[in-house]
């Protein structure tokens, strides 16, 4: 990767009022997980990125978002033949959750799985509801994926009507950092826990959330697959939203 | 799995039995004679969510006078215990949770219950693990702790400095 690469842009270089982030791929060393998502809010939609492997990803799927798309997980890491690595399941708005959780809990059973394993559940059930919730609509089908290799752990989800809302999102994910996760709880209105998406973001080491209204969302979770739980969650974390421009 | 709570009495104190999944389906009973001392055996809890995080944070908060002590924690949520800050209510402690420990020899995962006061101790602000290996998997295997032992108990020493302070 060239450093002259337009879109990128190097938060040590970046001079405030002078350069626009809008649209860039933001790098930084010690970007904290909530200072990323304070870049988000305030340029989106954006991309930052916290390491130099991260970089090469989010080159990767600016350069062909609908590959990135059709194929998350392929496009990302390398997957293996091993289909014990593998899980894809498609769901419906009515689907019953339970019944999707209990496969994704069996898939997980490999002991391969045993440092993530938890934290994929709970990935799982998240965007299982996320997405059902905003299916509304019982025959409207979604993607669910978990693709592996020896290294990450890929989990996302897929829709092809493009209603989730990335600021909804990041907005909830900020309101966690700004108060904390049990002050964020009281001051919610309704039933709906507003701490998924700051669930998702903080387990994972990067987090991907890609919407056409109408046509399509993505929401992608990758973790190293043998980092150890109370490790991963306080790596800096690469966040990538891309919206499609109103057309 | 459908979330649960069953009410026995375990050495003359009330214990609540939780199972299942702690998720939008779980509900929590409102209790209008709530003891000041409760234990919470979580054993066969399987799984929570973030709805179930908001269900478990609002209802521990609802009885702020009483002392709830928690037995049998599985790693699911010894897990928000350390990443979600409030979710231990304010009165509590933890006796016991579940450690996972691997064995390379047989390619297995052992989930082993720890005590506090017996297999971990605090001692001058850090935790001290004392435990036989040779009990964990077959003669001969050389289990090792799968968790990061500085960070996985790290929810009991913030609890213990908060009830120093
Ligand atoms: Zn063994």
């Amino acid at each position: 990767m060239s450093k002259k690469d337009k879109r990128v842009i190097y938060l040590k270089d970046y001079v405030k009022g002078a350069d626009s982030l809008e649209d860039k791929i933001i790098v930084g060393s010690d970007i904290r997980p909530g200072e990323a998502v304070n870049l988000a809010v305030e340029n989106a939609p954006v991309q930052v990125v916290t390491n130099g492997f991260d970089e090469f990803r989010v080159v990767k799927i600016k350069d062909d978002v609908n590959k990135f798309l059709e194929n998350p997980g392929e496009s990302l890491i390398e997957v293996t033949e091993d289909i014990s690595m593998r899980f894809h399941q498609t769901f419906f708005g009515n689907s019953n959750k339970s019944d999707f959780l209990a496969q994704v809990r069996q898939f997980l059973g490999n002991n391969k799985f045993r440092r993530v394993r938890d934290d994929i559940f709970l990935i799982a059930d998240e965007l299982f509801t996320n997405f059902a919730k905003s299916a509304n609509d019982p025959a409207k089908s979604m993607k669910f994926g978990i693709d592996a290799n020896d290294d990450t752990v890929v989990v996302f989800c897929r829709d092809h009507f493009g209603t989730l809302n990335p600021k909804d999102m990041l907005a909830n994910m900020q309101r966690c950092f700004d108060k904390g996760v049990k002050n964020a709880i009281k001051q919610e209105e309704g039933k709906g826990a507003g701490i998924g998406s700051y669930l998702i973001y903080t387990l994972g080491v990067g987090l991907a959330i890609t919407v056409d209204p109408g046509k399509g969302s993505l929401v992608l979770v990758w973790l190293p697959r043998t980092a150890h739980h109370e490790d991963r969650i306080e790596m800096n974390k690469s966040l990538i939203i891309i919206e499609a421009k109103e057309s | 799995m459908a979330f649960e709570i069953k009410v026995s009495d375990l050495n003359g104190k009330k214990c609540f039995q939780f199972s299942g999944q702690i998720d939008e389906e779980a509900e929590f009973p409102k209790m209008d004679d709530m003891p000041s001392h409760v234990l919470v055996d979580l054993k066969d809890v399987k799984a929570i969510n973030s709805v179930g995080i908001r269900a478990w944070i609002m209802w521990f908060g609802g009885y702020p006078q009483t002392q709830f002590s928690f037995l049998n924690c599985p790693k699911a949520l010894v897990m928000q215990m350390n990443m979600v800050e409030g979710f231990l209510p304010v009165r509590s402690e933890v006796l016991s949770l579940e450690v996972p420990f691997f064995c390379e020899d047989c390619d297995k995962e052992k989930d082993v219950l720890f005590e506090v006061g017996k297999e971990i101790s605090i001692e001058a602000g850090q935790v001290k693990l004392n435990f036989d290996k040779s009990t964990i998997c077959d003669s001969g295997c050389d289990p090792e702790l799968d968790v990061n032992e500085l960070k996985y108990f790290r929810f009991l020493l913030e609890k213990a400095s908060e009830q120093a302070a």
